[in-house]
């Protein structure tokens, strides 16, 4: 049966912080996090025949992932060829990041995990899901949930990412 | 990890941007409904026109004509429109 409004309305209301604390910990940008929460509804919205409600909640963190990491790389182009950052003037993150020095830690040590652990770890910390459904969101298997997430939380403690 | 609070006003915003949406998807699909009508019209219309059947006053006609001070069988020909 095809998603309705009112059913996806439901969806943003009771996921609309998880998923924006998670966008925001991938672009640290909190205008960007909120586009890129919008984009993925719109993207469901746009499928919303195809869309299973069982996995609907997967299926945004995932998308939500893939356009985090396409910003991502667009970032990496536009800051590679400053022609292109001066064609198409983007907010940098660094311009509008929010001032909070603890956030900033935060994300010089999560730009440095691979991105293995890093889409473990946030995915444990904001969604709600299990570690048997973050393991099928990832394709990986449910042990691999746990000792990522352990070494991704013991490389930020440590600080030290030389090792990497 | 700490929870940041999303700007407020997150669904309205939303639900604007979905029905841009949508609205985009209908003039898409008008679009091509539309172009699609053309097409078919305009294969009805090549489908079903015939050329007229060559009249007496159709000038389109191979003329031989004999250039003075050339070999006899040397011949011009030239199309006449």
């Amino acid at each position: 049966m095809a998603l309705n409004k009112r059913e996806l309305e439901e969806f943003y209301r009771a996921l609309e912080t998880p998923l924006y604390n998670f966008a925001l910990r991938w672009v640290f940008h909190p205008a960007l996090a909120e586009d890129i929460v919008h984009d993925a509804f719109i993207r469901i919205w746009s499928r919303r025949d195809e869309v299973d409600l069982a996995t609907l909640k997967s299926l945004l963190y995932k998308t939500i992932q893939n356009l985090a990491l396409n910003e991502i790389r667009n970032r990496r182009v536009r800051d590679a060829v400053p022609i292109l950052a001066w064609l198409l003037p983007v907010k940098t993150p660094e311009a509008t990041l929010l001032e909070n020095e603890e956030l900033e830690a935060l994300r010089a040590g999560l730009e440095k995990l691979p991105l293995n652990l890093r889409e473990v770890l946030l995915l444990t910390e904001f969604s709600d899901m299990s570690q048997a459904e973050i393991a099928r969101t990832l394709d990986i298997a449910e042990g691999t949930v746990g000792s990522r997430r352990n070494r991704a939380l013991q490389l930020l403690k440590e600080g030290n990412h030389e090792a990497l | 990890m700490k929870l940041y609070e999303p700007k407020p006003g997150g669904w309205p915003r939303l639900n604007a941007k979905l029905a841009e949406y949508d609205r985009e998807q209908s003039r898409e699909i008008m679009f091509w409904r539309g172009a699609a009508a053309a097409m078919i019209a305009l294969v009805v219309i090549v489908s079903t026109h015939r050329p007229a059947a060559p009249t007496l006053e159709d000038k389109s006609v191979n003329a031989t004509v004999e250039m003075p001070g050339t070999p006899a069988n040397v011949h011009y020909y030239w199309v006449v429109n």
